[in-house]
């Protein structure tokens, strides 16, 4: 029981930080972007794959981080743009498409099978808390992805451009009229959105085995964050993190053959009944 | 905002001129493809059944996806649930396949008043919750003892030899007809206006006196009960199933992509839609196994992104030239 809380509290923060930028560019550009898993699984393959061409482990996921964020930008401009003002039928679809192709080639380039990293952390391997061994690796990921949190909330809060994006996020029209540069506001944010689900998926692959064909499980993982704490802020989505790290490791601890239909279960019962999160701020896009 | 803006097309309400036009199209789409089995082997004839049970997917797709505007995500559910009622009938009940189709079209269409609810969402959150619906269900009958298989260990159904594929071409073109017949009825009718009106604006819906509600369901069990008969009919044409090829989340995105192919909320485009795309889909396999998956999803974003109004659309462009 406490190790089921535990864990899921310290997995919650980087499943939080895989979430961000699902609840950045649902919040601003009004679309779900069924594409947001790619951007993590290929972070941590990318990561893998540099890491084995000799590149130090943090290098491997800076470059890694950023090569997703290019795609982010690129997946706008080139396809999202397009579309995202018409039934958003379209977007998901579309979406899904270059979730499809973008994982087949990697599959193609990377090879289909799961990587995971051991990650050698100097100083104590593993930290006793009672009768509970953590990974040392676990609390680094953990500080990271807190630490991500706030990093990203200062950028909206403080910068000029995070200002252009709450805007974006409040109002579009109006953003507009005071002569907002929106379908830059929108590449930037897929960008950012694919550079922190890019560097989320690079930390994870010293947590679990990844592959690139797990995306969609990523998105839907990030969606239910997403909804569970409530659209349009940092701390919603780092507290839905924490609530979906532990219903994620109860489902899987105490139903392992029913956990995704009580994961999904959970899904349709929060859309249904609080539709605007549990800590949500603003009203719901209802696109 | 809406599919109609999407494909440039006025929208209008289909005169009986329009429902006796769209009858004529698929009594010749049915008479020409009746006499196709004198020209084909068998591996075209499996082919185009597989093309016709694709086609009618759609078209049941598009009756809630498209023309009322609540795009599902969880159709696939209902195809599997008729397969797995199927199973279920034909396999442990002993039943023959008349009743299996019957019980599998009944089975999904009473599954489809539990989505009911789901009708307080809309666009992209009605969308994500049929989709976890269909997810659940997939779960719940991959793992259960009374749905996996009659011995513990299996992970699917394995059906008698009930027909030449003979049978099924024209059991399955039956269906597909039936199915197109009755969704020319369904939007000739009072439903099929009221669907319409609610695509367009549903608050202004609800205020003249539709019961908005009552046409969305009548929609979604419509069109739930015809992937509920095809299913049934499938599994034993199939003869194996499993929530692998049954459950897949690729028979869903088929719906939706033929649909929108061929010209979404249109009676004739899903028609076409599936016809080419089956087409394309074939020679990909055929010719390139290992990309098809590629082929697949680059086609979906090219359809999209540079074709959103499908077929239809294009031919309208030119007729109207």
């Amino acid at each position: 029981m406490l190790d089921v809380l535990l864990f899921g509290f310290l997995r919650g923060a980087v499943f939080a930080m895989a979430a961000f930028g699902f609840s950045l560019v649902l919040g601003v550009l009004g679309i779900v972007n069924l594409a947001h898993g790619v951007f993590i699984v290929l972070g941590a393959v990318l990561t893998y794959a540099l890491y084995n061409e000799g590149l130090p482990l943090i290098i491997a996921a800076l470059i890694a981080a950023m090569t997703t964020g290019l795609l982010g930008v690129l997946i706008q401009r080139l396809f999202i743009a397009r579309v995202f003002d018409m039934h958003p039928l379209m977007v998901l679809v579309q979406t899904f498409g270059i979730a499809i192709v973008i994982s087949e080639i990697a599959n193609i380039v990377f090879g289909t099978s799961e990587r995971l990293l051991r990650v050698d952390v100097p100083g104590l391997p593993i930290i006793e808390l009672g009768n509970l061994f953590v990974p040392t690796y676990e609390l680094i990921v953990f500080a990271i992805a807190l630490a991500s949190a706030g990093l990203l909330a200062a950028l909206l809060r403080y910068t000029q451009f995070g200002k252009a994006v709450r805007a974006c996020r409040d109002d579009l029209a109006s953003a507009t009229l005071v002569g907002i540069n929106t379908p830059r506001i929108f590449t930037l944010t897929m960008g950012l959105c694919g550079l922190w689900a890019g560097l989320a998926g690079a930390l994870i692959l010293g947590l679990r085995p990844t592959a690139p064909h797990m995306h969609f499980m990523w998105t839907v993982d990030a969606f239910l964050i997403v909804i569970i704490g409530g659209l349009g802020s940092i701390s919603g989505a780092l507290i839905g993190g924490f609530i979906y790290g532990v219903l994620n490791f109860a489902a899987y601890y105490y139903w392992p053959s029913v956990a995704p239909a009580v994961i999904f279960g959970t899904l349709i019962a929060v859309l249904m009944l609080r539709p605007q999160g549990l800590f949500g701020l603003g009203q719901v896009v209802r696109k | 905002m809406t599919i109609e803006a999407v494909s440039g097309r006025a929208p209008r309400l289909s005169p009986v001129s329009e429902s006796r036009r769209q009858l004529l199209f698929i009594a010749a789409f049915l008479g020409i493809a009746a006499i196709m089995p004198f020209f084909l082997d068998g591996y075209w004839q499996r082919v185009l059944i597989f093309t016709f049970v694709n086609i009618a997917l759609a078209s049941s797709w598009n009756v809630i996806g498209g023309v009322a505007g609540y795009p599902s995500f969880g159709h696939g559910a209902f195809f599997g649930i008729g397969a797995y009622t199927s199973a279920l009938l034909m396999i442990r009940g002993d039943y023959p396949l008349v009743v299996a189709i019957l019980g599998g079209g009944l089975a999904a269409g009473l599954f489809a008043l539990c989505f009911i609810p789901l009708f307080r969402q809309r666009g992209f959150y009605f969308a994500l919750s049929t989709l976890a619906a269909q997810l659940a269900v997939e779960n719940i009958v991959r793992n259960w003892s009374f749905t996996r298989g009659i011995e513990a260990w299996d992970m699917g159904w394995n059906f008698p030899d009930i027909g030449s594929l003979n049978f099924f071409y024209y059991l399955m073109l039956g269906l597909l007809g039936l199915c197109l017949v009755s969704i020319v009825f369904l939007l000739g009718s009072r439903v099929g206006y009221a669907l319409k009106a609610i695509h367009k604006d549903e608050v202004v819906a609800a205020s003249v006196g539709i019961p908005t509600t009552r046409y969305k369901a009548i929609a979604l069990v419509f069109s739930a009960v015809w992937p509920g008969m095809l299913g049934a009919a499938y599994g034993p044409f199939l003869v194996f199933i499993s929530p692998d090829n049954v459950f897949n989340l690729t028979i869903t995105l088929n719906m939706i992509l033929i649909a929108i192919f061929g010209g979404i909320g249109t009676v004739i485009g899903p028609v076409l839609g599936g016809l080419v795309l089956s087409v394309i889909d074939q020679i990909a396999w055929a010719n390139f196994l290992e990309y098809h998956h590629l082929i697949y999803g680059l086609m979906i974003v090219a359809i999209i992104s540079f074709w959103p109004g499908g077929l239809v659309s294009l031919i309208a462009k030119w007729r109207a030239r």
